[in-house]
């Protein structure tokens, strides 16, 4: 008897990518919060609040450091969406619309934030 | 009959294929004491009130699989379940969720056996030990049996289907005590049968339809944790799939 | 073939495509676990925000206010907007839990030996106290990074 074998699924491409990410949200995320509500409460000291100009021109203007902060949105947007696609699936929407509205927006997400920080890169010199 | 002689509201739900449209309730009042358990409850009922009332059942201790049935909406093994611990409450049992009802607390589990059958849950040795004479061994090590011992629990009682939310929202899933036995066998030394099962595990019906709710380890009545086997079948999917990247097969 | 007539007719109960998880507290606990991905997906928006805010900016050394007008506003009207610093919170709140459920899952994934000899697996709370001490390690730069630096 021929059996007719199911497909392999590109899953585990979007898996890794949700599992790094998964990792990053609960590993460095908290921080990173942290300091977002702490840029917040000092906002009115431009000089020396949390996140004032001069700490994120150090921020973007050092590759390596520039780089982490990609990295962390890239992982966190693939994570995010991937897990909101799935979620869509939990309340019964079962359509390859979502698969592209999840995963083009992360790919956007991660774009749009590669080409900002490589344009303030190049700014900066 | 002592006067101390506790009783427990239980309503089971009722299907009779040639006369029911639809399941319907009924409640009867069960005298228990600190042993009865939810077979034992059935007994009763089909002994005293309701001779026609059907529900599979076997061995009464936790190692046949044939009694999986809901109790107050979570997959149990009547056998395994004592009215003792839900003291003060009333008891609802159903059949099994998510599979087809034939009667009463009887449902239909072809899926779960054909889904069983499909990821080949047998030994498959190499070619250099398929002919091996019946009076030479595989060997085993100890550490070499525990890779794969609790994995290898399983009863097919189908309590894990019966919990998992994307079997029942997508019946094509292979489903957790498939995928458990799949993993169990490809990490036995004495298989080599990786490859033939490798399809039915990456495939989007495979692994990739887990979102590790992880209620099917909660569940499990021999505590298998098919959930963990998932993610370490994912594990193994996600490293092939790369290894597959760098060098295709075919 | 038998002269018995079947009655068979199996029932298969309706799926509530979208409130099967409020059946079963656990199925709810599930989806509030999966529900913090929205969050983080809004804490990625505001990064992202600012990063676009900051490129808007004249990035010269000798900084002018307004050339640096688009981050001072996102610093002060967006980050320091008492909605966004309570919403921030509650995104803080939900990663931390995101975190409890990601590390209590985190050694289902996790099979391996204690050593090459020995059958007893890897204890789960070694495998927790590692992420955990992940959590609290990278917290730790973070905020000392951010602190010292600022």
């Amino acid at each position: 008897m021929r059996q007719f074998l199911p497909t392999r699924s590109d899953e585990p491409m979007y898996w890794l990518m949700f599992g790094a990410g998964g990792m990053v949200a609960s590993m460095v995320l908290p921080a990173i919060m942290v300091v977002l509500i702490a840029a917040g409460l000092t906002s009115g000291d431009l000089q020396n609040g949390f996140l004032n100009l001069g700490q994120v021109y150090g921020i973007f203007s050092n590759w390596f450091l520039s780089l982490c902060v990609f990295g962390v949105i890239f992982l966190l947007s693939f994570y995010a969406l991937h897990r909101m696609h799935h979620s869509s699936h939990d309340f019964g929407i079962h359509s390859k619309l979502t698969w592209y509205i999840a995963y083009g927006s992360a790919a956007a997400i991660s774009f749009i934030s590669l080409g900002l920080q490589l344009l303030m890169y190049v700014k900066f010199f | 009959m002592e006067a101390t002689q506790k009783t427990m509201k239980v309503t089971v739900l009722r299907y009779r294929p040639e006369q029911d449209k639809e399941p319907w309730e009924q409640t009867f009042d069960v005298p228990y004491h600190k042993d009865t358990s939810v077979l034992e409850a059935l007994f009763y009922i089909k002994d005293n009130f309701e001779p026609s009332l059907s529900f599979r059942w076997s061995c009464r201790m936790a190692v046949c699989g044939s009694c999986g049935m809901m109790v107050n909406g979570v997959p149990h093994l009547a056998c395994k379940t004592f009215l003792r611990d839900y003291e003060g409450k009333d008891m609802k049992i159903e059949p099994l969720a998510n599979f087809p009802i034939e009667r009463d607390l009887v449902v239909d589990l072809s899926d779960l056996i054909e889904k069983i059958e499909r990821i080949k849950p047998y030994i498959i040795p190499d070619a250099k030990n398929a002919n091996m004479p019946l009076n030479k061994n595989f060997k085993q090590t100890p550490m070499q049996m525990e890779a794969y011992l609790q994995f290898a629990q399983c009863i097919n009682c189908g309590c894990c289907y019966a919990a998992c939310p994307q079997y029942k929202l997508n019946p094509k899933f292979i489903g957790p005590a498939a995928l458990t036995l799949l993993y169990r066998y490809n990490v036995d030394n004495r298989d080599a049968g990786a490859k033939l099962r490798a399809p039915f595990l990456n495939s989007e019906e495979g692994a990739w339809s887990c979102t590790f709710v992880g209620y099917c380890s909660e569940v499990c009545p021999k505590h298998v944790d098919p959930s963990s086997a998932i993610q370490l079948g994912k594990k193994m999917s996600a490293t092939d799939y790369v290894f597959n990247m760098i060098k295709p097969e075919h | 073939m038998s002269e018995v007539k079947s009655f068979r007719k199996p029932y298969n109960p309706p799926v509530k495509k979208m409130t099967w998880w409020l059946e079963n507290p656990f199925y709810i606990f599930y989806m509030v676990r999966e529900g913090t991905a929205v969050l983080a997906l809004f804490a990625v928006l505001e990064i992202l925000f600012g990063i676009f805010m900051l490129a808007l900016c004249e990035l010269t050394p000798n900084q002018s206010l307004t050339g640096v007008a688009p981050y001072v506003w996102y610093l002060q009207n967006f980050l320091g907007n008492p909605v966004i610093i309570a919403l921030n919170v509650i995104i803080l709140v939900s990663q931390l839990f995101h975190a409890v459920t990601w590390f209590a899952l985190m050694p289902k994934a996790v099979r391996v030996f204690m050593n090459k000899n020995s059958t007893e697996l890897l204890p789960e709370w070694v495998t927790k106290a590692a992420l955990y001490l992940g959590l609290v390690g990278a917290t730790v730069v973070i905020l000392a990074v951010a602190y010292l630096t600022k």
